[in-house]
């Protein structure tokens, strides 16, 4: 008998079929008719191949079963072990008047700071986590004009984790405009990783990332010259955000992290919260402009690659981890149910915990819906909320119409928090969000580029696609 | 004899459909049924497992390049989802502290595996008593380490010609006796005693 | 496995052995072991037979056969000594007046078989099953354990399937792991009965960490693995094993043999287990021994490697891409791709190891598997041919 699996013609109108276990196959139509009527017609090999990809199976079967059992399990990781993402929002100050920030304040602003005790009350909340793997992150504002926060964060869950003995890592997330040999000292001895902002060339950035003296660009650079030299050669990561401005330069985006030294681009398109949501006009673009900016930037990077350079495209990472690995990388827009809440949890300067960044700024923006409750309540009442609950039924795929028939929802699941802020509803029809009409685009582009079986880009794309450190062995 | 079916598809013709009629109680294709099909398995968890036994195959490796990878999996934590800025990506459970990816370095020399080939290729008439293994010398009672440990002394004796008793475990005055005159000819003190000198002389190491 | 015909004089029963010289007796003699002394002149004879008289009932006098050595109380062999090492183990088959070499500690691998009977049928079998009661080589083994004097890196426990040894296949093992304590244990079994959980509870709850498993499948569906192992219903329990392993923490080896029907599927078969058994310490991608079933499968199991380089490249590059370690065993380096040299082993027993003429030119004889000593002229792995220094620089430059 077969399995619930979903097929999809390509645009390069080939059939793509993806079966539960998310193993997919390239296959006519004939074979696909068969596959659901007679697959006994099959060709041995086909046959063969169906069945070990979970198309085809018998409840007689048993080692087969508890091995797809098994699968579904793995992946599920991310959204089964607790919430190992923890986000804290330190302050909402910051000296930038970015054109797409969502939340920031000025820096004389009053008010937009996490209280010491309510900071002391996440420290402990985290633990209540079972995950035995944590990631706490200090997101703002500008985190490291609260640098006396974040050391009174880190020494205090580092203490606790002694007993605790969790695989713990700490992220400063910040503009790296106020670091000074003192912060690099302490985060070299608390192993902190720090991650920033970059969005291109100087013109550009400093054209998204306004300051009164505009140099955001170069104070950026100094920072993380500073981090690199005091701290590791790896100890920072970039982020950048593609506005309008950036869709003619892809390639010139791309060359700049390759120049500063980074391994790795996340060519991420804008979300539409905060003031974004009010600049749309200046900043915003459709997803074909995007996907047109994203393929460009996507084919230079790939050359890069073929030149021998070792520089990998974030995103296209991410769903290729969906496509070709048996572990899930973690990430937590790619859930089903969503991992907002399951996997992360955002512990705002205003004494609420929320389930995601985005629904933290939402909040900001006037709709505080997302609330699980607040900082100090015990982890179970948070996710038995009924805004958990929803956000749950919101986004389990194989429940939603619109997902339910669709042949990424192995890799793929709704995110009601974008849902809410674009439509106003998480329930919205799915098919009709960005997220969706995005990742259906993005699915579509890498498994065109899967089923043209260049052996080199299979190569790249498996290690790309893998979130574990390799495993030894020479190169054949 | 069993017969071969030396041929896949012939193979395949003769497998009892005792599967296929199972299947016919059971819907194609439904999600539902399927999940409460696989909700009787006890599923495992398919990552490759650290449990100190990393060199296992080490030997194999010994030839291997260790290949120093971009840092994807310990920035994991960096990356946003479609936000401003932050981190979307949640940690691999319990990989980032994987120790298998040893270096060449600390690779041990470990011998490979052996290949298919079978021992034993004749295996004869068997033997009508089966004798039990003796226990591991260091399961034995102090007594019994003493008495084995005057055996072996006597053993020694013997193939010296210093004495010509029974092998009996028993530190009698002829076994004294021997091991006097072994020590006189070894210029150690005559005490008749199984001094570590004496016994390292014999060539016997201490019952352990 | 080496075997030596020997001359028996008073022994009246088979029985392991420890091969000893007089010098090292004392030191080593334990009541419960039995004890292959080795002399060459009369007076050590003599004073074996002086032990004998004093008491010592567990030892016999290995002599050469041109020692006129004669005795009625001293049990006594007579053979080529000097085809034996000390602390050998052996077992003197008096009926056929052989003496086999089951352990040998200079050996780069040890084996020791605990069963001639199997559940499955393979069509390259090295080694036919048979179907009768041989439960006494278990006993045999255990005994085996308590005669070898040292820790070797690794002994394999092989079949026959061992499995069918059911709960006593851990007495074994712990008693390896006893005697043995910084050796690897290797267990050569075919998975099939660790799908049932009581068997699987009672043989890996607690079990040493010093034991591997080495699994052979030979298929990616389960037509495929079973009509190579001859057993409807084999790839079904083999998996479900080898779940049942990974539960319990255990190192496992997959083994693939490299005959017709598994290198036809060997590429798809490879992404299976990356996609499926990422826990796989390592898979082994071995040549096929020219021996037992092989032999009357021909047609299957008699291939040339050379015209599968493509399916080799393709399989390696699918377990790369997940991270999974690979080598491959009993395969000569001239019948492999120059690109999957570095993964090939040196697998083939040292005694029954061989080379052939042209290997003599051959300028990386040194790092390759060699033939098994009973691969013939008509059947070997590829056409055996020298690799000359000029075609290998070219190819690594």
């Amino acid at each position: 008998m077969f399995f619930p699996f979903y097929a999809r013609r390509l645009p390069d109108s080939h059939f793509l079929a993806v079966s539960r276990s998310g193993d997919y196959v390239f296959l006519g139509e004939e074979d696909l008719h068969k596959l659901t009527t007679a697959p006994q017609e099959l060709e041995l090999d086909r046959l063969a191949e169906l069945q070990s990809k979970f198309f085809l199976g018998s409840p007689t079967r048993q080692g087969s079963l508890r091995l797809l059992a098994s699968k579904l399990l793995a992946k599920r990781e991310t959204i089964l072990n607790g919430p190992s993402l923890h986000l804290i929002v330190l302050t909402l100050q910051c000296a930038h008047t970015c054109r797409y920030c969502q939340v920031s304040r000025s820096l004389g602003s009053l008010g937009h700071s996490m209280e010491p005790a309510t900071l002391a009350a996440a420290c402990e909340m985290i633990f209540e986590s079972p995950s035995k793997s944590i990631t706490v992150e200090f997101q703002g504002g500008d985190t490291l004009l609260r640098f006396d926060l974040i050391k009174f964060a880190i020494e205090k869950i580092t203490e606790r984790n002694l007993q605790e003995k969790r695989h713990l890592r700490f992220v400063v997330s910040s503009t790296l405009h106020q670091l000074d040999e003192r912060m690099c000292d302490f985060f070299k001895q608390h192993n902190v990783y720090l991650s920033t902002s970059i969005d291109g060339p100087a013109r550009l950035h400093n054209k998204n990332r306004p300051t009164p003296t505009r140099d955001s660009y170069e104070r950026t650079i100094n920072g993380i010259n500073m981090a690199r030299d005091l701290i590791s050669p790896d100890v920072v990561s970039a982020l950048m955000t593609t506005t309008r401005d950036s869709l003619l330069i892809p390639e010139e985006i791309v060359d700049e992290y390759v120049h500063l030294g980074f391994r790795e681009i996340f060519l991420r398109p804008l979300s539409v919260y905060g003031f974004a949501r009010r600049n749309f006009e200046h900043l915003g673009y459709s997803l074909s402009e995007f996907s047109l900016f994203y393929e460009r930037a996507f084919e230079h990077i790939l050359q890069i690659n073929r030149e021998g350079g070792d520089f990998r495209e974030v995103m296209a990472s991410v769903f290729l981890n969906k496509i070709l690995s048996p572990f899930d990388g973690g990430f937590v827009d790619l859930q089903s149910p969503t991992g907002a809440g399951l996997a992360a949890l955002a512990y705002n300067y205003d004494g609420f915990v929320y389930p995601s960044d985005e629904a933290r700024m939402l909040a900001e923006m006037g709709d505080t819906s997302f609330r699980l409750g607040a900082i100090g309540e015990t982890l179970d009442a948070l996710l038995n909320s009924e805004v958990q609950q929803n956000l749950i039924r919101a986004s389990t795929s194989p429940r939603i119409p619109g997902c339910d028939q669709c042949a990424y929802n192995s890799y793929c699941g709704p995110d009601p928090i974008s849902a809410k802020n674009q439509a106003g509803d998480i329930f919205a029809a799915v098919h009709l969000t960005d997220h969706c009409r995005r990742n259906m685009w993005l699915f579509d582009f890498l498994f065109m580029k899967l089923h043209q079986q260049e052996k080199w880009f299979l190569d790249l794309a498996f290690q790309w696609a893998n979130p574990t450190p390799e495993r030894e062995f020479c190169c054949a | 004899m069993k017969k071969f079916i030396k041929s896949l598809s012939l193979f395949i013709a003769s497998i009892p459909l005792a599967a296929a009629k199972a299947t016919a109680e059971l819907p194609a294709g439904q999600d539902a049924v399927f999940e409460s099909q696989l909700s009787d398995f006890n599923p495992v968890q398919l990552r490759p497992l650290n449990h100190g036994l990393d060199n296992l195959f080490a030997g194999h490796r010994s030839h291997s390049s260790h290949r120093s990878h971009s840092s994807h999996a310990s920035h994991a934590s960096h990356y946003s989802g479609s936000s401003g800025r932050g981190s979307y990506s949640v940690p691999a459970q319990d990989t980032t502290s994987s120790p298998s990816t040893t270096s060449p370095s600390e690779a041990l020399p470990a011998a490979p595996s052996f290949s298919s080939e079978q021992p034993n290729k004749e295996i004869v008439s068997p033997r009508l008593d089966a004798p039990k293994p003796p226990l591991p010398s260091s399961q034995l009672t102090f007594e019994e380490k003493r008495r084995l440990q005057v055996m072996r002394v006597q053993i020694a004796l013997i193939g010296l010609g210093l004495y010509a008793g029974t092998v009996d475990g028993e530190f009698n005055t002829d076994t004294q006796e021997a091991l006097r005159s072994f020590q006189r000819l070894k210029r150690l003190p005559s005490s008749g005693l199984m001094t570590t000198d004496t016994l390292n002389a014999l060539g016997i190491m201490a019952v352990q | 496995m080496r075997k030596l015909p020997v001359k028996t004089h008073g022994i009246p029963l088979r029985g392991v052995q420890r091969v000893i010289s007089l010098a090292l007796l004392a030191n080593e003699w334990e009541s419960g072991l039995q004890f292959m002394v080795l002399v060459d002149s009369i007076g050590d004879a003599g004073i074996l037979e002086q032990l004998v008289d004093g008491g010592l009932k567990n030892i016999v006098v290995c002599v050469p056969y041109h020692l006129d050595w004669h005795s009625h109380i001293m049990p006594t062999v007579a053979c080529d000594t000097r085809a034996l090492e000390l602390h050998d183990v052996v077992v003197l088959n008096l009926e056929k007046q052989e003496l086999l070499v089951v352990y040998r500690n200079s050996d780069m691998h040890h084996a020791i078989q605990l069963t001639n009977r199997c559940n499955s049928f393979c069509l390259m079998c090295s080694q036919p099953p048979t179907t009768h009661d041989d439960q006494w080589l278990i006993d045999e083994a255990l005994l085996v354990a308590a005669h070898i004097n040292d820790s070797p890196s690794a002994i394999g426990l092989s079949g026959g399937e061992p499995l069918l040894l059911g709960p006593r296949l851990r007495e074994v093992i712990d008693a390896y792991a006893t005697r043995l304590p910084s050796t690897r244990i290797e267990i050569l079994t075919n998975g099939r009965l660790l799908a049932d959980e009581v068997l699987a509870t009672h043989l890996l709850t607690g079990i040493s960490d010093k034991v591997s498993w080495l699994v052979p499948l030979y298929g990616h569906a389960d037509f495929l693995h079973d009509f190579v192992v001859q057993s409807v219903g084999a790839f079904e329990q083999t998996i479900g094993g080898l779940l049942t392993l990974q539960s319990y923490g255990q190192a496992i080896q997959l083994r693939i043999v490299l005959i017709e029907p598994t290198l036809r599927v060997l590429p798809e078969l490879c992404r299976f287990i990356g996609r499926n058994l990422p826990f796989v310490r390592e898979v082994a991608l071995m040549g096929c021994e020219p021996i037992g079933f092989a032999l009357a499968n021909r047609d299957a199991c008699k291939t040339d490697l050379a015209d599968w380089h493509a399916e080799l490249i393709e399989a390696a590059n699918a377990l790369r891409r997940a991270n999974v370690p690979y080598i491959f065993m009993n395969t000569p380096l001239c019948a492999l791709p120059q690109s999957l040299w570095a993964h090939a082993h040196q697998s083939i027993s040292d005694w029954k190891r061989s080379f052939r003429e042209e290997c003599s030119i051959c300028v990386v004889k040194t790092n390759c598997s060699g033939l098994f000593s009973w691969h013939n002229h008509n059947w070997t792995p590829t056409v055996i041919k020298a690799i000359d220094g000029k075609a290998c620089n070219e190819e690594v430059h």
